[in-house]
């Protein structure tokens, strides 16, 4: 097991290198220029002072040079510095990334609060108008995109119910979780749908099974039978599902937290993808790929407890 | 008649005890305390050295104290109490206000054992943004600058090699140079940003990114806020913003806000619509060292084939200001009419000039062509509205007189990459106000100069004007320089649109942001009306 | 007993009672018989009806500019109102089919038909071309897909070709997964071992014997994928890296109704149901598809 997990971890490293490098290459490819782009109204900042900025930024550096020299910090713990604000990545990632992850559990959770029983449900009563209606339900989940699902949310609860705030994040902890519920439901959607139909698909082959069939025949309670001996089972197949969603999930905030003002990780990133803020996007994305593969490697430790037919070589 | 007299003075009362009741210059506050929440778009660290951006910068003029402050277009004073400019306008000498402590119980100043602002530090401030290549210092008054000089505790003297009258202007002069003090500058080095110190009306107390600013009143300030804190809260999203203003989450939108909104604010009873005073003009760049932008027919042809005013009208609602030029009203180098005279609304003549330079349709399939091939004109423009809008107008209006225009619309990074590689085309442009504005765009090495928009008479008009301190002699230079653009070059354009912001009601004292965000000044001192709220 | 009924019948019907029904005759029943997939087929029907008869259907020209009636709310003559340059936005609508349904069926096919052969090459062959094709796809699994989008299409340059460019350099990964791994499980079963021992050639083996068995399953992916593409394409509209302007793209349109929110909260409804329905239909058929042809599901 130990070994296992050492072999992943460093299976783990030419991946991450890999996203990085793609990542640093990408953002470099887009035309523009950070410094000019820092320029607002207020403040009109002339060619020649953008090159002594750049200057002194080491934008102006061959690309194969910044590269390293990213490197070489990195391996040291340092992530630079963003144009933007000036301020250390790391500490611009490290303010966000709770704020992301408070996000997106939260609406992992949603999603198999809601998803969970009613995928149980229609499997249990298949073929009936409640399977109907749940699985209707699903594909409606998968159908709307999320971001117009936020707005919507935004005007009915935010605006004209006036129970919800619609953006930014509160600071009690009352506040807080208002505010995150318009957020995370809108993310949850992404995972809603699909985690409904995953639980139907797999209780219903659980179910199907012959040791379930013996326990029904033994005379077993079919409450008993479903839900000591179908349930665990048919959890497996789910939490493949959700850890594989999870870099789908890890997307969505981008959009959701835009649309919400929420302050994470996906915000910064698109916002640092258009203001050419090279050293963020490579950061973030790096952090984005090291929280998916660090999720799927705890996954599959986490089968070997829940199902142990399943052994590591 | 008795009847009409009566209702006449009760008004009257009525306006008197209005206009008196938020007139708290005194220091007396109508009511303590309170909480005004700001919603921003973005929100930097705030180094004066770093913080280009507007709405940092609105923070930045509360926490530290500047040399002035820009009320209703003047400066007046904050930690200067007054200047005087010698006669050739190249020495500026500082008074210092006595008396002004820097914000105590942090890190540096625990409670109560904070000292004086001097000259000194204002020297150091200075010298801390010029010795810094990439700070944002403006570069007129680098280029420009001699000397700072503490020639005692409480007076500065600034040396500059040429006078230069554009030092107010918050884009070029001295108004980003805020007064920090050294020990923390030296405590925090690059993450000063994070945890600003200053000597202004509003002491910092905490920052989460992208998140919100909270900053709480400085009693030690020598006029005492009204206020107990100040927050910007930051808000990505325009429409999201709006609801949130509407629902009290914020008390004022500082940033541009979009017509439609401001139409139903200037109807809603509990909101005040305030014009920052300074409408932005919107128009076409083309790249006029190019054919077919070189003539000047086409470029007159592209002005009048659009209904500018009714596009502008229908995009900026009732921010829609009618006008052309470099400067709207009531900025310097305005000129009335230009619009009547070099954009009205003629398809006619544009297609008698489009015909008169040969480009016509002689194929017959709807779309003119240009020495034998389909002339297809990019139209490069930004991703955020209403800039797509305005490309699809062209669009349309160029179908109508024969011309294919073909949409090219990016980020804004990619947008400013492919002028400044001078792409042959035509760009969406937006001015930017005030007299640094129109430096930076027409001015040497402005903006659109990568377009082929190079005149030595115009560069020397501004130049004049930026150095010259008559202010009507100013006035002379920069409407020749509109009037030159104007006729020399025909940038097809669509009006101007006012900047307003929007306050709720119960925001009182408060008349909107200027260059500087001023809050607690000698003559208004911002308040909340908790009873309205 | 079955033999001499066959023998002896001469009516066709009682062969086709009797003989094993086919896969595909099956599957198309089962397909047939799901409500859900005929309510999808005949909701893409009218989609693909709007889409193709466009000109014919909708009441203006989309692009017809009206700066005296701009931002009027619903009525008799502009059944969803008309947009902030006086457009109206029924037209837009039916417009906007054209292309969103555009990017669903171009995306999907493309990144399928890219994503089989990657799959069937790795899959089939295995080695260097599995290990090169396979790190591949790890690494652009661990991506944000949206974050990687948008940067594809800001490096390509954003038009709707680009946005579709950049979605099929995304979603080829995952029928690539799904064939790989369906090979890999074929390549060792009997029948393909057999066919070895014959002597049938590669190309045989994959085009006659592995590819058949992979093709109801890339099938069903592929019209999701559909619906996937579309969603990606409106978010990427939305942030507005898709479809140029004036072009009417059901995603820039609600970009574009964002500020109008307040005053015309249609202009965002419209759009967004419309992108719903379409997906939705999509999803009905896939659904039904995947009833039909993944024999593992019948039970």
């Amino acid at each position: 097991m130990k070994k296992y997990i050492i072999r992943r971890l460093i299976l783990m490293i030419p991946l991450v290198f890999g996203v990085t490098t793609l990542t640093f290459a990408l953002i470099h490819l887009i035309p523009g220029d950070p410094v000019e782009l820092m320029m607002s109204n207020a403040r009109q900042l002339t060619q020649e002072e953008i090159e002594r900025i750049r200057d002194k930024l080491g934008l102006n550096d061959p690309l194969p040079l910044q590269y390293v020299r990213y490197l070489t910090n990195l391996l040291q713990g340092d992530m630079g510095i963003s144009v933007r604000s000036r301020s250390p990545v790391s500490y611009e990632i490290a303010q966000r990334l709770p704020d992301t992850i408070i996000l997106a559990v939260s609406s992992i959770m949603l999603a198999l609060v809601f998803a969970l029983p009613i995928g149980i449900l229609s499997a249990l009563k298949r073929g009936t108008w409640v399977d109907t209606a749940a699985m209707t339900f699903a594909l409606f989940g998968v159908s709307i995109p999320a971001f117009w699902f936020g707005i919507m949310l935004m005007l009915i609860f935010g605006l004209y119910l006036d129970w919800l705030p619609t953006v930014g994040q509160g600071k009690t902890p009352i506040e807080f979780t208002r505010s995150l519920i318009l957020p995370s439901v809108t993310l949850s959607l992404i995972l809603l749908g699909l985690v409904t139909r995953v639980a139907r698909s797999s209780m219903l082959e659980v179910l199907s099974l012959d040791y379930v069939r013996t326990a029904h025949a033994k005379g077993m309670g079919a409450r008993r039978v479903n839900f000591r001996h179908a349930l665990p089972n048919a959890l497996i197949p789910i939490l493949t599902i959700v850890s594989g969603q999870f870099a789908t999930l890890l997307g969505g905030t981008v959009v959701i937290e835009k649309v919400f003002g929420w302050p994470g990780i996906g915000r910064l990133a698109v916002d640092a993808i258009f203001a050419r803020d090279y050293l963020i996007v490579t950061n973030t994305v790096l952090v984005f790929a090291t929280m998916v593969i660090l999720v799927n490697l705890a996954t599959d430790i986490l089968y070997t407890y829940i199902d142990p037919r399943i052994r590591f070589q | 008649m008795k009847f009409k007299t009566v209702v006449i003075f009760a008004a009257l009362a009525f306006v008197l005890a209005l206009s008196l009741a938020p007139a708290a210059a005194d220091g007396h506050c109508p009511q303590e305390g309170g909480t005004f929440t700001i919603g921003v778009d973005t929100f930097l660290p705030m180094d004066p050295n770093t913080a280009a951006h507007d709405w940092t910068f609105y923070a930045i003029t509360n926490i530290n104290s500047m040399l002035f402050r820009i009320e209703s277009g003047q400066p007046v004073g904050d930690l200067a109490e007054s200047w005087d400019i010698s006669e050739d306008g190249t020495i500026y000498t500082w008074h210092i206000r006595p008396g002004m402590m820097w914000h105590d119980g942090n890190e540096i100043f625990p409670e109560g054992e904070s000292r004086e602002v001097t000259a000194h530090d204002v020297v150091y401030s200075i010298y801390r943004q010029y010795n810094d290549e990439s700070s944002i210092m403006a570069a007129d008054l680098r280029n420009l600058f001699v000397s700072a000089e503490a020639t005692d505790d409480h007076t500065v003297v600034l040396t500059l090699s040429g006078p230069d009258a554009i030092i107010y202007d918050k884009a070029r002069g001295l108004t980003f140079t805020a007064i920090v003090a050294q020990e923390a500058i030296e405590h925090y080095g690059d993450d000063y940003g994070l945890n600003p110190l200053g000597s202004g009306p509003f002491e910092f107390v905490s920052y989460s990114p992208d998140e919100e600013v909270v900053l709480r009143a400085n009693e030690d300030y020598y006029i005492d806020p009204c206020l107990d804190e100040v927050i910007f809260r930051v808000m990505p999203d325009v429409p999201a913003a709006m609801i949130a203003l509407e629902a009290g989450d914020i008390d004022w939108w500082g940033s541009v806000t979009p017509g439609d909104d401001v139409g139903r604010f200037l109807d809603n009873e509990d909101m005040t619509v305030i014009n920052f005073g300074c409408p932005v003009a919107t128009r076409l760049y083309m790249s006029v060292d190019k054919a077919p932008f070189d003539d000047v027919r086409f470029r007159k042809a592209l002005s009048h084939m659009k209904d500018g005013e009714a596009i502008n009208a229908a995009l900026r609602g009732p921010t829609h200001v009618k006008g052309a030029g470099t400067a709207g009203p009531g900025v310097a180098g305005y000129v009335e009419g230009l619009y009547d005279e070099y954009h009205s609304y003629d398809p006619e003549l544009a297609m008698s000039l489009l015909d008169e330079l040969g480009i016509v349709d002689s194929d017959g399939d709807g779309w003119r062509e240009m020495d034998g091939e389909l002339l297809e004109i990019p139209m490069f423009a930004w991703n955020s509205d209403p800039a797509p809008d305005y490309v699809a107008a062209i669009v349309d209006a160029g179908a109508q007189v024969g011309l294919m225009i073909r949409p090219e619309i990016a980020d804004p990074g990619t947008n400013n990459a492919r002028r400044n590689d001078g792409e042959w085309g035509i760009y969406l442009g937006q001015g930017w106000c005030g007299e640094g504005g129109t430096n930076a765009l027409w001015g040497r090495n402005g903006w659109i100069s990568t377009l082929g928009y190079v005149d030595e008479e115009i560069f020397n008009l501004l130049d004049l004007s930026a150095q010259n301190l008559n202010e009507e002699e100013r006035e002379g230079q920069l409407q020749a320089a509109t009037t030159r653009i104007a006729a020399l070059y025909f940038e097809p354009a669509f009006g101007f649109f006012n900047i307003f912001t929007v306050k709720n009601n119960y925001v009182k004292d408060f008349f909107g942001g200027e260059w500087t965000l001023n809050l607690v000044t000698d003559d208004h001192n911002v308040w909340i009306n908790e009873d309205e709220r | 007993m079955a033999e001499n009924i066959v023998g002896l019948a001469a009516d066709a019907e009682v062969v086709e009672l009797i003989r094993p029904k086919s896969f595909s005759y099956i599957a198309f029943h089962q397909f047939i018989r799901n409500g859900r997939s005929i309510l999808g087929l005949s909701v893409l029907l009218v989609l693909v009806l709007a889409a193709v008869f466009a000109e014919e259907i909708a009441p203006y020209d989309p692009y017809k500019t009206n700066y005296s009636n701009v931002k009027q709310p619903p009525s008799a003559e502009h059944f969803i109102g008309t947009d902030e340059l006086g457009r109206d936005s029924f037209s837009r609508l039916i417009y906007g089919a054209r292309i969103s349904l555009a990017i669903g069926f171009l995306v999907s096919s493309i990144s399928t038909t890219i994503g089989v052969i990657l799959g069937a090459a790795a899959g089939y062959f295995g080695g260097a071309i599995d290990m090169i094709i396979m790190r591949i796809v790890d690494v652009m699994m661990a991506f944000p897909l949206l974050v990687l989008a948008i940067a594809l299409v800001a490096v390509f340059g954003p038009s709707q070709d680009n946005m579709m460019l950049a979605l099929i350099c995304l979603i080829w990964i995952w029928p690539a997964r799904l064939v790989r791994g369906m090979i890999l499980s074929l390549r060792e079963t009997e029948f393909i071992v057999g066919a070895k021992a014959v002597g049938a050639t590669e190309i045989t083996i994959i085009f006659r014997h592995i590819l058949p068995n992979v093709f109801p399953i890339v099938v069903v992916q592929a019209s999701f994928l559909v619906a996937e593409a579309i969603l990606a394409a409106a978010a990427l509209s939305y942030l507005g890296l898709g479809a140029q302007p004036p072009k009417a793209e059901w995603g820039s349109m609600l970009s574009n109704a964002k500020e109008l929110m307040r005053i015309l909260p249609v202009m965002s409804i419209a759009p967004g149901v419309a992108i719903m329905v379409t997906v939705l239909a999509n999803n009905f058929i896939g659904d039904a598809l995947r009833d039909a042809l993944d024999p593992t599901l019948r039970n």
